[in-house]
């Protein structure tokens, strides 16, 4: 009997152990390789981590469309009939388009990240300086995802109509999905002063690249970045005041952004890629050679030239020493490819990993000599010198033109007609012409002579899901 | 005597004393057994008609007090038929023999965490004891096959040791990972089937295999991956029982485990007795059931000529297609040819068990070897059990089951080389010039206007050859329990369970164009899994009243961790360590842990043993869900009358047993929601993206805090019935369970940030009857008949989308890897665009619209710059689960002769014959080898033929223009109708002959009750069916059931031819 006893305590005791096992803390494990909301925003690596993932949202969202609907709809570039993205710039979209879909789900989950920023990490403990130029940062990526889409997708946005319907505003950070907190389009009005609004906040939280910043933040934004952005968005507003404004507080930092002595230097011909050096005059580029990922930005098809090509049409209104339809900067591309087609040094690596330029200082230097010409509606020589500015540099040194002068222009429209013009030129293949098209009244071209068609159909499954309330845009 | 003993007969004494006169007379006897009289040990002896009852010991021996001398005695013990001793003025037969049962139908049933008496069940459970004439099959999901009503099980391909999908009564949740039934094997949960889990990746640049739209068959490429069978690691040989647990009875108590069913496996322990050693052997030859016929090298090149011709001809533009039309006759290589064998496996296995009354032991060992039919592509098993249980004392018993088992799966390249010698062009010797594989074959004119790489690696000999690819598992599953007698009628049980599961795989391709300098993925998952359970079982009986049941409590933790490698540029072929490549990188570093917490309790109550009610409940916490909805309860609730003990039913002769029951309960999945089904997600890439230097983190899952539990609510009733002296034994039933808060992928508005999120928004219902007939039909001294047949209806309705765009949810979830869902129609169905054929006067196919409006042309391309869906036009053409399906099995006995033969069937399910479509895929960029269908096409008015011509409005290669929106061909979409056929069959599985020689031969060396036998069987020898493809009982995407239905050139089943002995000593 003794003998049971003994195995009747061993019993009791490996009862109670397994039974005290089993409490509630058990139940609450998270996963390794998986970080939880509050993790992410509670610690200061992971919530940068989750800032570059909302400017990596955005290069991705970008690297699709941009360039293609930005060049090829207007001939700067040229493309198979064939390709997958033509339906973008003649005229076919459907509201059930997987292309507007997919453009208008990447922008808004880019937005969704730079949201759980702002609202989170207020709460965070980490350095208060660090938190701040965290949602600095995450308002400029948010107005930068806004203002793609409200060009893309805004009823008047690029036409003056202020008061059509713009854009759902998200403001919120996901947390659950309430079919009741859906939101319908505010009016484009309304979001170019919500991305106003973020730009300010941003720019007056950060401070500009110093010359201990390394080469890659120009790939983030700083205070200029901010202001650089601003003047275009007020420029496609038709805020010329405000266009000038920015403009000139983005030209401020004559030290860290710089007009560099020939636009050939701002795109060198390379095949590294990594860590391919950012020009002073990139403003904010999508730093591709330094991100770690394996693929490519999308335009080796301008390498390859069997994808996309510079129109021959478009290069020859280059003057003929034009320094950007030089063989510096229109280069042979893939040896392979048929000989007649060029590839632009932009986009000449051929492992595809050159950046992808969003602003450049000679686009504020154009941004504000139109706003400056339009807002005083004169030939206006502050305007002419920035204009030279740019057209000088384009030249070789010895055949360089001759300075446009006052006299040089008939017209205010005259004057406006070469800034343009210019801004053709020194920005071809950035993804820029058919919205400058489009803001000047003209159509991209023959596809759309429909000005209903000049913005994308909202994705009819936007419509559908929050049963009507955000509305379609005239014509679709 | 044993201590326990003499209490128990003071206890009882004293119970006797108080109720009874003292008229007592004291009966002994011994119990043994009739064949070769070995005692019984645990039989319940009583006096009919009181409740004077004993139980006999080691010895058999048993001795009672009866009151009055004439009497009859009641004997009854698990596996022996019930005797009735008549007693005269005292006087009993010293010596009582009993006849064991010889039907496979015993009264014991296993049920989650403890037993029950069948006649007093009153929940659905299937119970199947392997017990073959001849081999089992070398995985437990093929012993299943057709053996129980209900549960469906489909392989996926004739690959040995890939996967299985289970089904029970119907699919129970829209998430592949929900749909598997738990898998408790001696208590302990095993990790079961799991896409995700048990899937091997060994390309890394691959893409799984996925739909698009428009499906067409130039993007269809198939899955550089192989599922496993995790079921694989057991060895049927060690099983003693099957139990599937059906109904919210059976279920309940598995609670938020057990809506898609649990199927109990109990391994074989020892009897009480002399050693007993078994040894089979046995060698298989396995074969191609059949193979596809193809074009030969000469046919084909002539083919694709003529085609390219006529496109030149046909086509506007000039030039193109280009000139390089280099189809050469003169070889015919015969691909499948190549790689096709007969393969030799074995299988080898022993036990030995036996026992006294303190220990009793049993001891397996075994060794397996299936060869595919495709060279060069073996599976591999090495097993090991020791079952053993031993008394301490009398009140205390302890035991451990455990098994250790390696699987080597060396056949992961025979789906592959099968695909790949189908779809080669035959043209082309297997080595070209230089005495290298011919990887690539023809350089195809659309290939090259393509612009894409030319083509890619295909040598199906050369990759049987030179491909290393192999999966190797180590698992353990294990259970030590101790069991404390607190009373007599109360048992307290700890249990503590490991799987232990380990997988190693490793796979390489070869330096060649496509991977030059070679590359490799390895990977490493680590699975170990503890549960510890401790239950009180109780078993009382007053008077008329009878109580038995569990309470108890389960914690189970389950860790997981994996790591992939992979690599290329490696310096040599030779060496395949993945240190010797220069380009390494980690894909997947993983560790996670989930926590189960439950309560459980059972109460099965009998009044007189004919009233009976079951109730059971569980609480489940899991960590994987949220706090808010972390605890659930899942009740059930049943009832049963035994109609036969009814006076009114007592006289009917033919009537031995009948019993009605019913049961309601709840049971409830994740649905595979995985972990922090709840919670957002935010995880790194697999390619450790970097952002301007900063690694990335992005938010990968939103959030859901309102996710529940899904539940379904089960109704049963049932009828089980023993005729004719039991000689025929009837089970019907009629179930419905109805599924709410279903959880789906819905859709979210992208402002939101998210497009889809996991929603309780559906819900779904199953209905269906069971019927099982087992019967003995003859038996007589030399000879014997006994059959055994069941059906299965199930019918799956997806009563409730709450979808906010349908139409959107149904495609997402198509492209996902679900279906086209809609409201109304089933889990399984296809919905597809309706073929109508071919017009005779134009060649080119008709589509038929929703409102029956003829079109020539695709509706993908009539509606193509439109607002209007080309969907709204599918119709629900069918379902990929069958109406009816079970089995037929019959047994007979001839003096030594044994003979049996099983059939499986199944009605009413369509298949998708993705083979057919992949061997007309002309249009294709790879101008594969084509099925000789193509020649019959439709050449000129009037021809009445399926086979449109070769250049139609549907195949867009026909419009002019550039890259590769042109080569779409819509005859061949995988949402066409056009190759959806009727996949009813009728299958022989199994022809076995056996001859038992061995009695007098043993008795001769003086060993008794021993037996030798051989056997041969042929497995799969026909197979009826109206499908033009090979086998229709495959599937194309493993173990989800979702995506049932689809042949893309799946590997069929092998026919195999078996020889072996049994010898039982």
């Amino acid at each position: 009997m003794n003998c049971m006893k003994f195995y009747n305590k061993i019993f009791y005791i490996l009862f109670l152990a397994s039974s005290a096992s089993s409490c509630n803390k058990q139940l609450d494990l998270p996963p390794e390789n998986i970080l939880i909301e509050s993790q992410v925003v509670g610690n200061e690596n992971s919530a940068q981590a989750l800032l570059a993932s909302t400017y990596f949202k955005s290069y991705t969202a970008i690297r699709n469309y941009y360039y293609m609907s930005g060049d090829v709809a207007t001939g700067i570039s040229v493309t198979l009939a064939t390709n997958g993205f033509i339906s973008l710039w003649n005229g076919t979209l459907t509201p059930t388009s997987g292309l507007v879909q997919t453009l208008w789900n990447n922008h808004y989950s880019a937005i969704n990240e730079t949201n759980i920023i702002i609202n989170l990490i207020p709460n965070a403990t980490f350095s208060s300086a660090v938190k701040s130029r965290l949602i600095a940062e995450a308002k400029f990526v948010r107005a930068l995802n806004y203002f793609f889409l409200l060009r893309n997708f805004g009823e008047g946005a690029l036409t003056g109509n202020l008061s059509g319907a713009g854009l759902p505003i998200q403001l919120v950070n996901y947390s659950n999905y309430d079919p009741s907190k859906n939101v319908a389009r505010s009016s484009t009005s309304d979001v170019y002063n919500q991305i106003f609004k973020d730009l300010d906040e941003a720019a007056e939280s950060l401070i500009d690249l110093t010359n201990a910043t390394p080469q890659v933040f120009r790939g983030r934004a700083q205070k200029t970045t901010c202001y650089a952005l601003a003047s275009r968005v007020a420029l496609y507003k038709r805020d010329y005041a405000k266009a000038i404004d920015y403009s000139t507080k983005a030209l401020s930092n004559t030290t860290q952004y710089v007009l560099v002595s020939s636009p050939a230097l701002v795109f060198p011909v390379t095949t590294a890629t990594s860590n391919i050096p950012l020009s002073t005059e990139l403003i904010f580029a999508f730093p591709v050679s330094y991100n770690s990922d394996i693929a490519d930005n999308n335009l080796t098809g301008y390498f390859s030239k069997t994808a996309i090509w510079p129109d021959p049409i478009f290069l020859a209104t280059y003057a003929a020493n034009d320094i950007r339809r030089s063989a510096a900067m229109i280069v042979v591309g893939n040896p392979a490819g048929p000989v007649t087609r060029f590839c632009p040094s932009k986009f000449s690596n051929p492992f595809g990993r050159n950046h992808l330029p969003i602003i450049r200082v000679s686009e504020i230097y154009l941004n504000k000599a139109e706003a400056l010409v339009r807002s005083t509606n004169s030939i206006n020589a502050e305007a002419i010198s920035l204009l030279n500015a740019i057209r000088q540099r384009s030249f070789p040194i010895g055949s360089k033109p001759a300075p446009f002068t006052i006299t040089s222009f008939s017209s205010v429209n005259a004057l406006l007609t070469a800034i343009l013009q210019e801004r053709r030129w020194e920005l071809a293949f950035e993804g820029h012409d058919k919205f400058d098209k489009i803001r000047t009244g003209v159509a991209p071209n023959t596809f759309l002579t429909n000005p209903n068609k000049w913005i994308y159909p909202i994705p009819r499954r936007e419509i559908d899901l929050t049963s009507g309330q955000i509305t379609q845009n005239p014509g679709y | 005597m044993s201590k326990l003993k003499k209490w128990c007969i003071l206890v009882w004494m004293i119970l006797i004393s108080f109720t009874l006169n003292a008229q007592l007379k004291t009966i002994t006897g011994v119990l043994k057994q009739e064949t070769d009289g070995s005692p019984i040990v645990g039989a319940t002896i009583r006096i009919k008609g009181t409740n004077i009852v004993t139980t006999s010991d080691e010895k058999g021996f048993f001795s009672l007090q009866a009151t009055s001398p004439n009497f009859i005695l009641l004997i009854s013990s698990v596996g022996y038929e019930e005797k009735e001793v008549p007693v005269l003025e005292s006087r009993a037969p010293k010596f009582i023999q009993l006849k064991p049962k010889t039907t496979s139908i015993e009264d014991i049933v296993v049920i989650g965490y403890g037993k029950v008496d069948r006649r007093k069940l009153t929940g659905s459970v299937g119970t199947l004891k392997p017990n073959l004439v001849g081999n089992n099959p070398i995985s437990m999901d093929k012993i299943l096959q057709g053996r129980i009503a209900g549960v469906f099980v489909q392989p996926s391909s004739g690959a040995p040791g890939a996967a299985s999908s289970i089904t029970i009564r119907g699919v129970t949740t829209l998430s592949d990972a929900g749909n598997a039934p738990l898998i408790v094997i001696d208590g302990v949960p095993m990790y079961g089937q799991d896409r995700n889990t048990n899937s091997t990746n060994y390309s890394s640049s691959s893409q799984p295999a996925s739909f698009t739209q428009p499906i067409t068959a130039n993007n269809y490429r198939p899955n550089n991956q192989f599922e496993r069978n995790p079921l694989a690691n057991i060895n049927p040989d060690d099983i003693e029982s099957i139990e599937v647990l059906k109904d919210a009875y059976a279920t309940s108590i598995y609670g938020s485990r057990g809506a898609a069913g649990v199927i109990l496996i109990t391994t074989k322990k020892g009897m009480l007795g002399k050693a007993r050693v078994n040894v089979n052997f046995s060698t298989v030859a396995q074969n191609a059931f059949r193979l596809p016929e193809l074009m030969t090298g000469d046919q084909y090149a002539q083919f694709y000529s003529d085609y390219f011709d006529t496109l030149n001809a046909r086509r506007p533009t000039a030039g193109w297609p280009p000139p390089n039309r280099a189809f050469k006759k003169g070889f015919n290589t015969d691909w499948l040819d190549l790689i096709n064998r007969t393969g030799i496996g074995y299988n080898l296995s022993t036990s030995i068990s036996g026992g006294t009354d303190k220990t009793r032991y049993f001891i397996s060992g075994g060794y397996d070897k299936e060869s595919s039919y495709i060279v060069n592509n073996d599976f591999e098993r090495f097993q090991g059990r020791i079952n053993v249980e031993s008394n301490l004392s009398n009140s205390i018993k302890i035991g451990v089951s455990t098994a250790i088992s390696a699987t080597l799966n060396n056949s992961l390249n025979a789906q592959r080389a099968y695909y790949d010698a189908v779809i080669k062009a035959p043209n082309i010797p297997v080595f070209d010039s230089v005495g290298l594989y011919a990887w690539r074959a023809v350089v195809s004119p659309t290939n090259i206007i393509n612009g894409s790489a030319p083509l890619r690696d295909i040598n199906p000999v050369g990759t049987i050859n030179t491909g290393k690819n192999h999966v190797n598992d180590l698992r353990s599953i294990s259970n030590v329990f101790a069991e404390l007698k607190l009373a007599s009628w109360l048992t307290y049980r700890l249990d503590f369970g490991v799987d232990w599961y380990n997988t190693k795989a490793y796979s390489r391709e070869i330096d060649k164009q496509g991977t030059l300098r070679g590359s490799a993925t390895e990977s490493n998952i680590n699975n170990f899994k503890t549960v510890i359970n401790n239950l009180l079982n109780f078993n009382k009986r007053f008077g008329d009243h009878t109580f038995n049941g569990v309470v108890g409590q389960s914690f189970e933790k389950s860790k997981e961790s994996a790591t992939t490698i992979t690599a290329t540029n490696f310096m040599d072929n030779r060496v395949l360590s993945i240190i010797s490549a220069s380009n390494r990188s980690i894909t997947n570093a993983l560790s996670q842990e989930w926590t189960l917490v439950s309560f459980l309790a059972r109460l099965d109550y009998g009044y007189k043993d004919k009233y009976l009610i079951g109730i059971t409940n569980r609480v489940d916490g899991s960590s994987r869900f949220s706090t808010n909805n972390r605890y659930v309860s899942f009740p059930s609730i049943s009832a049963g009358w035994v109609l036969s003990k009814e006076k009114f039913l007592k006289n009917i002769q033919w009537i031995n047993e009948l019993k009605l029951r019913g049961s309601w309960g709840l049971t409830g999945t994740d649905g595979g929601a995985g972990y922090y089904g709840s919670l957002g997600q935010y995880s790194f890439t697999t390619t450790g993206t970097t952002y301007a230097g900063t690694t990335i983190i992005s938010a990968t899952r939103p959030a859901n805090p309102d996710l529940k539990w899904q539940q379904t609510t089960n109704v049963d009733f049932g009828l089980d019935a023993g005729l004719f002296q039991n000689t025929v034994r009837v089970s019907a039933e009629y179930y419905k369970r109805t599924t709410k808060n279903l959880l789906v992928n819905g859709g979210l508005p992208g402002f939101v940030g998210f497009t889809s999120q996991q929603q309780n928004i559906g819900e779904m219902v199953n209905r269906g009857f069971e019927l099982t007939i087992t019967s003995r039909n003859i038996e007589k001294k030399d000879f014997s008949w006994t059959s055994s047949f069941n059906i299965a209806r199930n019918e799956n309705i997806i009563t409730k989308l709450n979808f906010a765009n349908k139409l959107d949810a149904s495609l997402a979830a198509e492209r996902s890897g679900g279906r086209f869902w809609t409201e109304g129609g089933s889990a399984t169905a296809f919905n597809l665009m309706y073929w109508g054929g071919v017009d005779a006067a134009t060649g080119n196919p008709l589509w038929i619209g929703s409102n029956d409006t003829v079109s020539m042309v695709p509706f993908e391309i009539l509606y193509a710059g439109t607002s209007r869906d080309y969907n709204s036009h599918r119709r629900n053409m069918g379902d990929a689960l069958p109406k009816f399906f079970g089995g037929f099995d019959n047994r007979f006995r001839y003096k030594n002769f044994e003979f049996s033969f099983f059939m499986t069937f199944a009605v009413g399910n369509k298949i998708f014959n993705g083979a057919k479509a992949s061997m007309y895929a002309y249009s294709s960029v790879d101008a594969p080898n084509l099925s000789k269908d193509v020649l019959n096409s439709w050449r000129k008015p009037g021809d009445i033929t399926d086979m449109p011509a070769l250049i139609n409005r549907s195949n867009t290669a026909f419009t002019p223009g550039g890259s590769t929106a042109q080569f779409q061909d819509f005859t061949l979409g995988r949402n066409s109708s056009r190759f959806l056929e009727d996949g009813s069959f009728l299958r022989l599985r199994n022809l076995t002959v056996a001859y038992n020689f061995g009695e007098k031969l043993l008795k001769r060396a003086r060993i008794d009750g021993g037996s030798i036998k051989v056997f041969a069987e042929a497995n799969n020898l026909f197979l009826i069916t109206k499908y033009t493809g090979i086998d229709p009982e495959i599937s194309a995407y493993g173990s989800s059931v979702l995506q049932s239905g689809y042949d893309e050139i799946t590997m069929p089943n092998p026919r195999t031819f078996r020889v072996g002995f049994k010898i039982g000593l």
